[in-house]
């Protein structure tokens, strides 16, 4: 027990630096923090006490609270196990140093924990095509009221979203708020006479949105619509790029600028060669993020993926570059044609992967659900 | 020792009459113990905002309320210049042979300062519990400058220096997670997550609250309650809602559920017409589910 004591505080930060494998951001204000709070409450008590001291400490959301108990049990547990045959091993060599050296094996057998754990999840079974398809997609035709319809939802989808007022003010001609601040100031050199008045206004957000859209072949359904709404959006609002991507990435904002949709489509297609293919979205989400996540996103761009999800590709990669692209835009939106199902939850790996760096996941599947998202549209 | 304090915690809340299990008691305690803000989310009406409420009178110390709204800025949140009382003294110094720069800095002094609840916060003789309230509901950039003062615990003010904080506050910041707040907010506070409450929790809050309540009832509309937020609903009542339900039954001397009181007073804790229909649809089996029509029966 005495020996346990001393190398509670060394237990405690190799239990911090677990946490921090498992994707707890923990770094060394946590860490002092638990050591802090142990000392104010009694770890050797309860075992419950000292489980919700650390907990109350380092857990920093739902997600982390979920797991946080899991994670816990299985530390200490692994961490017992290792002090013991330690134990028995030093009873043999007495005069061996037994600082942190039985650390080593312990992290072995928790990271072999850890990885075992992936391995255990389902293997998805879409079929898979790393070839595109190029002659497909040109059966999609395009109804003039369809399209007239969308047209007038983006729009004022676009008006939300352009006109994102600031919390700031600017400087203003017109005569709607005063700026009392401002005119104070100015007039003091007057002699305190207030004569001239000075205006204010919020300023406006620039407000850019970036779409990536999926045109694999699990999206052939929707991919009419999909493509009604990336030319709505890029007819409607300049400051916009238009991406779309099935085993490869694809730049078509130029290519929706066209005044009819038919051209823009044929355009589209005979650029992308691998249309209705199969679908890497990690991949294609690292070719945004290596070519133009620089030069496109920044904070106040509005990044729209519409994907169902489905992906051939490695979930790590999806969410890897799901966090880089979450850290650098405003604000990540996904729209999934499967989300508007009462049933469907997010289990799919890569969506699984991605839905931690999401602001907000709708249902997108037809121009219903486009209303409802116009609707509820609040950013 | 360390166990007493917590348990004194523990009581002190309850007599304020709040209700509060281990997880809760021991966020506030470290909270207060680490002088640590301390970030509390979770669905609407399980008693965010009542923590600090209940805090700041347990502490025997103000309260100050930020609300967050969009929009809010720093001159709602910090501190604002008294314009009309400047304007009246620039009036009333017009004859005074005084220079620009004495007329600056006297209309620029702390005289004409109206301190906004953060500033108000942090200029106390005794801490305070500083409540910032719905912080979701403001935009990031207020969050970015709320983390200046909370790391910092000092405000400058362009016309008078730098304002240090006398005392500390124990900041309580609630999030009904409308957005994802910013990992530097959180990773400077301490984390608590409030969730709906177990049957055992909301009947003791029940009783606690509403005390004249039929011991049969309380259990009944806790049960209710429970079944009913298991249920895909566009707003799940909260606690708040619970305790509405449980007085105004209480006060229409009502001792029992019966299908008929509760359509009629559904509007109490479902503030969403579809939810009162499709709820109203499926009472009987509702019912079932609770167990209330055996029971009485």
């Amino acid at each position: 027990m005495i020996k346990r004591q001393t190398t509670l505080s060394a237990n405690l930060l190799f239990f911090c630096r677990f946490l921090r494998e498992k994707g707890f951001r923990i770094g060394p204000l946590e860490e002092a923090d638990a050591l802090l709070g142990l000392q104010l409450v009694n770890p050797f008590s309860h075992s419950e006490t000292f489980q919700l001291c650390l907990q109350s400490i380092l857990c920093k959301s739902p997600q982390q609270l979920k797991i946080f108990p899991e994670v816990y049990q299985q530390f200490w547990k692994e961490l017992d196990r290792a002090v013991d045959s330690n134990t028995k091993e030093n009873k043999e060599k007495a005069n061996q140093p037994q600082a942190s050296v039985n650390n080593t094996p312990t992290i072995n057998e928790l990271k072999n924990w850890l990885y075992g754990n992936h391995q255990q999840e389902i293997q998805e079974t879409a079929t898979y095509s790393a070839m595109g398809q190029a002659e497909a997609g040109t059966a999609l035709r395009f109804e003039e009221q369809e399209l007239r319809a969308i047209f007038k939802l983006v729009k004022k989808l676009v008006y939300k979203i352009a006109h994102r007022r600031s919390r700031r003010y600017e400087k203003s001609h017109r005569r709607q708020q005063l700026d009392v601040r401002r005119t104070i100031r100015h007039n003091l050199v007057r002699y305190s006479e207030i004569i001239q008045l000075k205006y204010k206004r919020k300023k406006q957000d620039q407000v850019r949105v970036v779409l990536i859209c999926d045109v694999s072949k699990s999206m052939e359904l929707y991919s009419r619509f999909f493509i009604q709404f990336l030319y709505a959006f890029q007819q409607n609002f300049p400051k916009v790029n238009a991406f779309v991507f099935s085993t490869d990435l694809h730049l078509v904002s130029k290519e929706l600028t066209n005044r009819s949709l038919d051209i823009s489509l044929q355009k589209i297609i005979h650029k992308v060669t691998q249309w209705n293919g199969g679908t890497q979205i990690g991949n294609s989400l690292k070719k945004f993020n290596d070519q133009h996540l620089h030069k496109q996103v920044h904070s106040k761009t509005l990044v729209m993926i519409l994907s169902d999800g489905w992906d051939a590709g490695e979930p790590e990669i999806v969410a890897e570059q799901m966090k880089l692209l979450h850290r650098k835009a405003m604000k990540v939106v996904w729209l999934n044609p499967l989300a508007g199902n009462a049933n469907w939850q997010p289990e799919v790996r890569a969506m699984k992967a991605a839905l931690p760096y999401i602001d907000l996941l709708l249902p997108f599947h037809n121009i219903e659900s486009l209303r409802a998202v116009v609707r509820n549209w609040r950013m | 020792m360390q166990e007493k304090a917590l348990n004194e915690l523990s009581a002190t809340l309850l007599t304020q009459g709040y209700i509060a299990d281990p997880p809760i008691v021991m966020s506030l305690f470290l909270a207060q113990k680490l002088q640590r803000p301390l970030l509390v989310e979770g669905p609407p009406g399980v008693g965010k905002t009542e923590i600090a409420k209940v805090l700041a009178k347990a502490n025997d110390t103000e309260l100050i309320r930020l609300q967050c709204y969009e929009g809010l800025n720093a001159e709602q949140s910090l501190y604002e210049w008294n314009y009309q009382k400047q304007l009246l003294s620039l009036k009333m110094m017009e004859t005074e042979q005084r220079t620009l720069e004495e007329k600056e800095a006297f209309i620029f002094s702390e005289n004409f300062l109206l301190e906004r609840p953060l500033l108000k916060a942090i200029t106390r003789q005794k801490a305070p519990v500083l409540l910032i309230d719905e912080v979701d509901r403001a935009d990031e950039e207020f969050e970015s400058f709320l983390l200046e003062i909370l790391s910092d615990w000092q405000i400058s003010i362009p016309e008078l220096g730098v304002v240090q904080a006398t005392q500390i506050p124990q900041v309580v910041i609630t999030s009904n997670r409308m957005r994802d707040l910013s990992e530097a907010l959180r990773r400077r506070c301490f984390y608590l997550w409030i969730d709906y409450p177990e049957f055992e929790k909301e009947l003791t809050i029940v009783r606690n609250k509403v005390p004249n309540i039929d011991q049969q009832l309380g259990e009944q509309i806790c049960q209710f309650m429970k079944v009913l937020r298991e249920k895909k609903l566009e707003k799940t009542p909260g606690i708040a809602e619970t305790l509405d339900w449980a007085q105004a039954l209480a006060a229409l001397h009502i001792d029992a559920l019966d299908k008929k009181i509760v359509e009629d007073t559904l509007g109490i804790i479902l503030k969403d017409w579809k939810d009162i229909r499709a709820t109203s649809q499926t009472l009987t089996q509702l019912f079932d589910e609770v167990g209330v029509i055996q029971k009485l029966g």
